[in-house]
């Protein structure tokens, strides 16, 4: 019993040094930004909205490439994992195979191949090149095809006995089932391309106002960095926290 | 918690669109708008316009103007500068709306002609 305290003890004394470790930079730099030349308030905020007024204008930025990056991410990878999860047709392992490959490949592989698309088809230094390579994420139907697969056969082919179209199937029995996993890759996507910086420097290396705040966050002033990063962190952070029931059962159901 | 972190957000997003839209045109109206123009040297005597002598409880000051880019705009901030002397015209050289002025250290600076509000040492101002 005594064993089991102690055990249950350092368990909790570990987990407690790595949630410090993880969350002092973030509290660090919130309490930071409510100070202005050693006096307290919001006047850094004053001076990050008002005097550097163009911050705005890359926030905005990332929030357009990460709405839309997510959005139509959602959109192509649902059907793709329904079609590797469910549906029988010659090559299906095949084409998966590459799709886990291609996935595991890192960002520098596919750097190069995807420069020279953009350049050729004139998207280099334009919101597409930011958002585009994004988009297509064989993560997402990896993911998607996970989740699908815990849906018994059984429901599918009765929904396709009754509906007799593999649209509505999808749309009325599989859609319904994944709605946890559809607000969990959400959130990893949005993530995910709110930290884009590799992309970003490479893809629009000759149009800065295109760029997400994620690059220019280092090129504000030093006096207004702290709420410069706080105003960065909130929308990551506020999304955490209003879904992380979501996150955490999806996760636990699914065991991602 | 859920209904905090709700309400921490539309503050948040009604903060974000409201210096979106107002960020720029708050960074110009809060701040003192004033004309920039150099001092005229002739011979070792400084003119500058009447306009840019500024009396003062303490004495006479004119501003000088220092520029640096800022991550928006340019940035200008007005340094008070005490004057020894000042008189006026007396050479026929500009005519009367100038002043002959010495200051220490001054000679060929920014310098503020006008200004729309007073001014204090360090303020920051927009020209126009």
């Amino acid at each position: 019993m005594k064993r089991k305290r102690l055990y249950y003890a350092l368990r909790l004394a570990i987990l407690l040094a790595l949630a410090l470790l993880f969350i002092y930079p973030v509290l660090t730099t919130a309490i930071k930004s409510f100070s202005f030349e050693g006096k307290p308030g919001l006047y850094q905020y004053w001076e990050l909205f008002v005097t550097n007024f163009t911050y705005l204008k890359y926030f905005w930025n990332s929030v357009f490439y990460a709405s839309v990056i997510t959005a139509v991410s959602i959109l192509i990878s649902l059907p793709l994992g329904f079609l590797f999860a469910k549906l029988r047709f010659k090559g299906r392992d095949s084409i998966f195979f590459i799709f886990i490959l291609v996935y595991m490949l890192p960002f520098q592989a596919t750097l190069l191949p995807n420069y020279i698309q953009l350049r050729d088809f004139g998207m280099l230094n334009t919101p597409l090149a930011l958002t585009l390579p994004m988009m297509f994420s064989p993560f997402a139907v990896f993911l998607l095809r996970q989740f699908m697969k815990t849906i018994p056969d059984e429901l599918i082919d009765y929904a396709l006995l009754e509906t007799s179209s593999v649209l509505k199937t999808f749309r009325y029995a599989v859609l319904p089932q994944i709605k946890p996993a559809i607000v969990s890759l959400a959130i990893l996507i949005f993530c995910e391309s709110w930290n884009m910086v590799d992309q970003a420097l490479i893809f629009s290396m000759d149009n800065n106002d295109i760029l997400p705040l994620s690059v220019i966050l280092g090129e504000i002033p030093e006096n207004v960095r702290y709420a410069g990063g706080t105003v960065y962190m909130f929308p990551i952070i506020m999304l955490f926290v209003m879904f992380r029931e979501t996150l955490e059962q999806s996760m636990e159901a699914y065991k991602l | 918690m859920k209904k905090l972190v709700s309400v921490l957000s539309i503050l948040f997003l009604a903060a974000i669109v409201f210096f979106t839209l107002m960020g720029e045109r708050l960074f110009y109206s809060t701040k003192p708008s004033v004309e920039i123009d150099r001092p005229i040297m002739i011979g070792d005597r400084v003119f500058l316009p009447k306009t840019a002598v500024f009396k003062e409880e303490d004495g006479e000051y004119i501003y000088t103007v220092t520029v640096r880019q800022g991550f928006s705009a340019e940035l200008l901030t007005v340094t008070r500068v005490r004057l020894l002397s000042s008189m006026e015209d007396d050479t026929g050289y500009l005519g009367e709306d100038y002043m002959i002025v010495e200051a220490e250290g001054y000679t060929n600076s920014p310098t503020v002609i006008s200004s729309s509000r007073p001014l204090k040492d360090g303020d920051m101002v927009v020209e126009g």
